[in-house]
């Protein structure tokens, strides 16, 4: 069904006059919602330490650190920004995937456009194409794959930072596909670390992992075309009950990023 | 989680149980909860986050569930640890988020209730003060009180942002 083809082709052909109002204003919130959750998460011991690490280790100062006079190269500043907005799990989620979807592709799509000087209407529109693809993927996966122990918001949070990433820079549909089999087969991150810094770790370092595959991509790095339904692709090893039909189904017309849920309290949903 | 939590600052807005005469809080509610905060023990206080239990509690005794209730002196807290011990939680795999609870008193009155989108869903959502009331008491923990409305009339305005650097610089 050419699963990876498809959603690059949606990312790609995707224009801000077409998305419906309503589904604009949506985005807007999840924006609003994950920014907060991220200026609420700076003061924890979490933020602390990447910010620490980012200061020693981080490179050029392209990209803001949230809550911070602090600039650092674009994928440290996705890294940290991913932790930071997570830090307090307030942020959006949703529920049929329980997939934690701003949080890891805002930072990166932030950091992004942030160096590259680019319009809120960018922002807004990769938003959209990030949490659109990685909601899909996760309804792909099915419950099996978080069942089984996968932090979905993690696994899937990679494609969210590429699709968005890859959304602001206008990547064509062949280095989409590229910058998808570069996340795709860093897709990780377990449940067994609910609890401590490194749940909030994952987003993280899926908005970290997107801005790279997507910047790789760019340059020309290659990768599998089939990331997602290949032999040895994600949904063959990711879960036991894949569902190819319901990433594509009214794709580009239906948008489950309608579906987010807000978080009223900081816990675990 | 949030659909029990919901349920339980209910009870207590609209009953006033006497915490010490509860004889037995239930819960019934779908998988995510006991997974994501299934954490029956936690040992330091920032877990009573990730544990169904403790947080049942607290929504009864506090009058929010907020930021500041996860630290070492609630999870001490005796009327805490008490409540916490009645807390019984069933899963019901069809409850999804939703949940269903009863405060069961010493003198068997029963408060119940049962939802099945939790608070935050589509279906049941924050209105916009709420989310701006969440977005204004998260973002005062770290930029200046005058940014937060300026913030959140840029972001609801994103798409006439020429720079993204506007908006960031209004996050530091």
């Amino acid at each position: 069904m050419e699963v990876t083809k498809q959603l690059a082709g949606f990312v790609h052909d995707m224009k801000f006059d077409d998305i419906p109002a309503e589904v604009m204003e949506k985005g807007k919130i999840c924006i609003l919602d994950c920014i907060g959750c991220a200026l609420g998460g700076v003061p924890e011991d979490t933020s602390k330490v990447i910010l620490d690490y980012v200061k020693e280790y981080g490179g050029k100062p392209q990209a803001s650190i949230i809550g911070s006079e602090f600039k650092t190269d674009v994928t440290n500043a996705a890294l940290a920004n991913g932790i930071i907005a997570h830090a307090l799990d307030y942020d959006d989620y949703h529920e049929e995937t329980v997939i934690h979807a701003t949080a890891t592709c805002l930072p990166a799509i932030l950091s992004v456009a942030e160096d590259r000087k680019l319009s809120g209407a960018e922002v807004l529109k990769a938003v959209i194409s990030g949490i659109e693809v990685c909601i899909r993927l996760g309804l792909g996966l099915g419950r099996y794959h978080y069942e089984l122990g996968w932090h979905s918001t993690s696994t899937t949070g990679r494609f969210s930072a590429t699709a968005g990433v890859a959304s602001l820079l206008h990547l064509d549909v062949d280095k989409i596909i590229n910058a998808f089999g570069i996340c795709g087969t860093q897709a990780a991150g377990v449940r067994q670390v609910f609890g401590t810094m490194t749940k909030p770790f994952h987003a993280g370092k899926c908005a970290m992992d997107g801005v790279l595959s997507a910047l790789l991509a760019e340059k020309g790095f290659t990768s599998s075309k089939e990331i997602i339904e290949g032999e040895l692709g994600l949904f063959s090893v990711l879960t036991e009950t894949p569902n190819e039909e319901i990433v594509l189904q009214d794709l580009g017309s239906k948008y489950h990023l309608l579906d987010m849920c807000f978080k009223p309290y900081a816990t675990c949903a | 989680m949030h659909g029990t939590l919901g349920l339980l600052e209910e009870i207590r807005d609209k009953h006033h149980p006497d915490i010490d005469n509860i004889e037995k809080v239930e819960i019934e509610t779908g998988p995510v909860a006991f997974t994501a905060a299934g954490n029956k023990s936690p040992v330091i206080g920032r877990e009573i986050k990730f544990s169904l239990w403790f947080l049942a509690a607290l929504a009864l005794i506090e009058e929010n569930v907020g930021l500041d209730k996860f630290v070492d002196e609630k999870l001490h807290d005796p009327r805490v640890v008490n409540l916490r011990n009645k807390v019984d939680a069933h899963l019901v795999d069809a409850l999804g988020f939703g949940a269903r609870v009863s405060v069961i008193m010493k003198d068997g009155t029963e408060y119940k209730d049962y939802r099945r989108k939790q608070k935050g869903h589509p279906e049941n959502p924050l209105s916009v003060e709420e989310l701006e009331n969440k977005f204004g008491n998260a973002a005062k923990m770290s930029i200046p009180e005058n940014n937060i409305d300026l913030l959140i009339d840029k972001i609801k305005s994103i798409e006439k942002v020429d720079d993204i650097t506007e908006i960031m610089d209004l996050m530091r």
